[in-house]
């Protein structure tokens, strides 16, 4: 049995994301992403900010930090995220990625 | 000077490189408790913490959270806060959360603290000391953040006492403590993957962000700070799955197992979240079918499982069920809450005309057909003869603790009944996955404390209703209809000034 056999489940497209805070940094951290993931799609519901991809979400600290016009240190991620979804396949002192093992 | 360490490198000093080897003891002395459940574990370095957090950042960011959610809950204080919220009715939702997750916060607490000392891999024992931490603070800023309700509603006091005594609080709790007394793979495999990972969204996003629309911003506030840390719970939760199946075929089927029993045991404790978010928010986000179908359906069926498929891991047992039941569940549980509400330490209600509507639009397969005429009926009868209540005490689950108020995967129309016979007596259940779960492991849940059962042999205060009530804590205007109670009389005196809307 796959996830798309499941009885009573309609499959739909697969996506990976973030949901963060609805706040002044969070919206500087969205524009980012939207830039270098042009897939992006941004959605909301009170209080959050959903960020969805298809196939891979890339946030870059420099891309970041000319939004938000100051230092950003990768780890500060930690005071904008709510949940996300997929697998966090790499975080390090430049890069923050999502994807799924599977493609 | 020396070069700065990078993320990578700071994170594998903290877990790899002050770890040691014991040498006055042998290892098994030492972490007894990580073999007996049968999983084979080659190379406890193949352990992954993407989130890569180490002491230095873990104190930064958490001090900072604290910071930012203290400022607001002396802002709200300061400006009477409370008569923002959307409507008095709405923090019985916030009610049942500080009495049902508010202690299992605790229990993660202490448990995680179990793991970070006996698991002998020592990735796996940071993010397990870093999350036994947060859970703490979770604890600590849920009192805190809810605490300034207390002064002005009922049903706020004595959550600690109720989650061990009170009927529908023995779900979360019994849930809880299955988990705790199973071994520390099957724990992790509960709580941090089963919990964490594939159903918590289904819990906090949408009771967060259901509190941001009612403007509770204290319960937003905590939630999203809680949440940041629950992102990082996620990532354990994953990791642990990957690593137990990555490290041995042997573990593929044990995990299996595992997954198909906590799936349905977090499914079920989540029908109290789906009474909640159809029922209880005046201001409603998404109703449970919406959220079940984003956070479960597509994010996990669509998304996870695919993921998992290369390990020969399938969607979980009941899986087929939960996605019929989605029409159902808040439906039955909210109609239960409102028939057993003396007993509950929040009040009910039957919901307004436009909610009633709401639901129709909502759930077109189900709710006209088979739960509308029953709040139609209840708002006649309330109109001739005042409220009503099951004053009779109902049949559990043997295992999920509910009351027998589930309906047949297939038929809205008739209660789901399932047995066993263990050693001569008869076990009853909710649903063939409850009844699944017993059959794996009888002799756990026959010593299952089900509050029904306590009453009747006199462990709960004595025979009568009020004396049963005294022992849970409840105290007058706790429980009952919201409609005349002392909070929605406060509500309406601390309003009469408002400019009606």
């Amino acid at each position: 049995m796959s996830a798309s056999t499941v009885e009573g489940h309609i499959a739909k497209e697969r996506f990976i994301g973030v949901d963060l805070q609805d706040h002044e940094e969070a919206r500087g951290i969205v524009k980012a992403i939207v830039r270098d993931n042009p897939e992006a799609k941004v959605s909301q519901i009170p209080g959050v900010i959903k960020v969805t991809c298809h196939h891979q979400l890339q946030i870059n600290r420099a891309t970041v930090e000319q939004e938000l016009r100051h230092e950003w240190d990768t780890q500060e991620f930690n005071m904008s995220i709510i949940s996300y979804i997929g697998d966090i396949q790499e975080w390090d002192d430049d890069h923050i990625l999502v994807k799924w093992s599977t493609d | 000077m020396a070069r700065k360490l990078g993320l990578r490198e700071t994170y594998a000093a903290m877990t790899r490189g002050v770890n040691w080897t014991p040498s006055y003891v042998k290892e098994e002395e030492a972490f007894p408790y990580h073999q007996f459940e049968g999983i084979k574990i080659h190379d406890w370095d193949k352990w992954e913490d993407p989130f890569r957090m180490t002491v230095d950042n873990y104190w930064k960011y958490q001090s900072e959270k604290d910071r930012r959610l203290y400022a607001v809950l002396d802002s709200f204080s300061q400006n009477q806060g409370h008569l923002n919220i959307s409507d008095g009715r709405y923090l019985n939702a916030i009610k049942l959360f500080l009495q049902g997750v508010t202690p299992l916060e605790y229990m993660a607490h202490r448990h995680f603290m179990f793991i970070a000392r006996y698991m002998p891999g020592p990735g796996t024992r940071m993010a397990a000391l870093c999350q036994s931490i947060d859970e703490l603070r979770h604890t600590q800023i849920e009192i805190h953040s809810m605490s300034p309700y207390n002064k002005y509603y009922s049903g706020f006091h004595s959550m600690r006492k109720m989650h061990d005594r009170v009927w529908y609080l023995s779900v979360p709790k019994s849930y809880f403590d299955d988990a705790v007394t199973a071994g520390p793979f099957e724990f992790l495999t509960a709580i941090s993957f089963s919990f964490e990972y594939l159903l918590t969204n289904l819990l906090f996003v949408p009771f967060m962000s259901g509190a941001a629309y009612n403007g509770d911003l204290p319960t937003t506030t905590f939630g999203f700070s809680a949440q940041s840390d629950e992102s990082r719970h996620m990532t354990l939760g994953l990791q642990v799955i990957k690593f137990l199946l990555e490290q041995d075929e042997a573990n593929v089927p044990i995990v299996q197992r595992w997954l198909d029993k906590w799936f349905w045991r977090g499914y079920r404790l989540n029908s109290l979240v789906a009474a909640m978010m159809d029922y209880m928010l005046p201001k409603k986000v998404m109703s449970w079918k919406e959220a079940f179908e984003l956070y479960f359906e597509q994010q996990m069926l669509d998304g996870l499982f695919p993921d998992l498929a290369r390990y020969g891991i399938k969607p979980p047992m009941g899986v087929e069920q939960a996605i019929k039941e989605k029409e159902k569940i808040s439906h039955e549980t909210y109609w239960a809450l409102y028939n057993f509400g003396f007993a509950a330490a929040f009040n009910t209600w039957i919901p307004t005309n436009s909610e009633l509507d709401w639901m129709t639009e909502k759930y077109p397969a189900t709710f006209d057909r088979y739960y509308r005429p029953r709040y139609e009926k209840a708002q006649k009868i309330v109109d001739e003869n005042g409220r009503f209540f099951m004053l009779g005490l109902p049949q559990l689950c043997q295992v999920c603790q509910i009351p027998m108020i589930f309906t047949e995967p297939d038929d809205p129309g008739k209660i789901c009944f399932r047995s066993s016979t263990y050693k001569a007596e008869k076990y009853h259940f909710c649903s063939d996955g409850c009844k699944q779960i017993f059959d794996w492991e009888p002799e756990k849940y026959v010593q299952s404390w089900l509050p029904v059962h306590e009453i009747y042999k006199g462990n709960c205060g004595g025979p009568s209703v009020p004396e049963v009530l005294d022992w849970y804590g409840i105290q007058p205007g706790d429980n009952g209809e919201y409609q005349g109670s002392v909070d929605q009389l406060n509500w309406a005196s601390w309003h009469k000034d408002f400019a009606p809307v």
